[in-house]
């Protein structure tokens, strides 16, 4: 077992090791005989220890880096960088996105000629695009002329309606719009795509001919209101004209 | 007299330096190229006791002199230019042991099996290498201040920052640990 060596002892081996004097290393070792070799041992660990510096064959040139304190900063910017190019990407992908989505085209416009000589100015019947893949939607409004009014003289005033391929039930609202009136569809119409070529024919009687045709009749409700029933009446009275409601054209 | 006679050098080193650090910040490009050559040698030593490894010392002196030049301003001229350099180096190199202890740690197989040290290193006594990396960094760097700087007692409290009672009562104690990794090695 070794022996501990005291603290003050300790400390003056460690001198002497760590002096070059010899004279010193002989008066110790005098001193203490018993450390002779511990005092040897730790020479030799302060003699290789010093030795084990070593030096530089060469000092390579100097050029200043980036500090520490950039590194971070450098990492800041390339994640930043990263949720730019990640943020350009979503907005490239979004914009090309909307590009590459077909635009619903507007209804087309088109004149619809009216031979009346009350209106100066023609009215304008709301025509879907023909090459329009979706049906127009049944319950599309159609819009509403302030100048027209619903009266017995619209409806019997001659007009030149023109349509291909267009939803029937949005015609009719169209053509009752164009007349001043509110159609209205009973359930269980069955639309379908028609062609209309009317010239100079009264509301009523487009009416009458698209009802004998598409197998529906339309009913005037007195309050500006046509209803279109999905049922014909072949040779049946005509309707009550006293009453509140109307056959049209009948 | 005497005293003043061993005292002498050190004041012309110091007047020296703080005359090289005048003319870089005045805009002399070749003073600090003065001071890196001449302290080159001393900031390796310090990386390389702290660091072990050689390559990895050379560039930690590199970043401490990129350091020293980028905040030379800083220098109050209140301590002695070594001491505050030396300061960095030690700070510098115990900051890049333990940001490497991990790695050093995973690659030591690898290089173990077959990858051969660079040629140009000059290797260190394997018991001394050996003992040295048992140590902590710490230890290591006031081993390399004392032993191959061999500061004074005083020049190794300021280059660590702390008072010269506990930068000797670390030293002893260090020293202690290095002598017992030391008999370790040999054994």
């Amino acid at each position: 077992m070794k022996q501990r060596i005291p603290p003050d002892v300790e400390r003056l081996m460690w001198l002497v090791a760590e002096s070059h004097d010899p004279s010193a290393v002989a008066d110790f070792e005098s001193r203490f005989p018993e450390l002779k070799q511990e005092l040897a041992r730790r020479r030799r660990m302060v003699s290789e220890l010093k030795g084990a510096k070593g030096a530089s064959a060469s000092i390579p040139v100097f050029q200043p880096r980036s500090t520490g304190s950039q590194a971070p900063r450098t990492k800041q910017i390339l994640i930043g960088g990263a949720f730019a190019l990640a943020a350009l990407a979503a907005a490239s992908y979004s914009v090309t996105k909307w590009m590459l989505t077909p635009v619903p085209k507007p209804p087309v416009v088109t004149p619809v000629r009216t031979d009346s000589p009350m209106n100066v100015v023609p009215p304008v019947v709301y025509k879907q695009p023909q090459k329009q893949d979706n049906p127009a939607p049944v319950n599309q409004q159609p819009v509403q002329h302030p100048e027209t009014t619903p009266t017995q003289s619209n409806v019997e005033q001659p007009k030149t309606v023109k349509m291909s391929n267009t939803s029937l039930v949005a015609a009719l609202k169209m053509i009752g719009a164009e007349s001043g009136y509110s159609v209205e569809v009973a359930p269980g119409f069955h639309d379908q795509k028609v062609t209309l070529d009317y010239e100079n024919e009264t509301a009523s009687a487009i009416f009458k001919d698209l009802g004998m045709r598409y197998q529906f009749t339309a009913f005037d409700q007195g309050d500006g209101t046509i209803i279109i029933v999905p049922a014909v009446d072949h040779g049946g009275p005509t309707g009550d004209t006293n009453g509140s409601d109307r056959q049209l054209g009948g | 007299m005497l005293s003043a006679v061993i005292e002498k050098p050190k004041n012309e080193s110091f007047d020296e330096d703080l005359i090289l650090v005048e003319r870089h910040l005045s805009g002399d490009v070749l003073a600090f190229e003065l001071i890196y050559r001449k302290y080159y040698d001393k900031v390796l030593a310090i990386s390389r006791g702290v660091l072990i490894d050689p390559d990895e010392a050379a560039d930690a002196v590199q970043e401490v002199f990129t350091l020293v030049y980028r905040h030379l301003s800083r220098f109050d001229r209140r301590s002695k230019f070594s001491t505050w350099l030396f300061r960095i180096a030690v700070n510098r190199s115990i900051q890049e042991a333990r940001k490497h202890r991990f790695r050093n740690r995973t690659v030591a197989l690898t290089e173990a099996i077959g990858k051969e040290a660079p040629v140009e290193a000059e290797e260190m006594d394997p018991r001394i290498q050996m003992a040295l990396s048992k140590l902590a960094p710490q230890d290591r760097a006031l081993i390399t201040l004392f032993y191959w700087e061999e500061l004074s007692l005083n020049e190794i409290a300021d280059s660590i920052g702390c008072n010269v009672n506990a930068a000797k009562t670390r030293l002893y104690r260090a020293r202690e640990r290095f002598r017992v990794h030391y008999e370790e090695a040999g054994s």
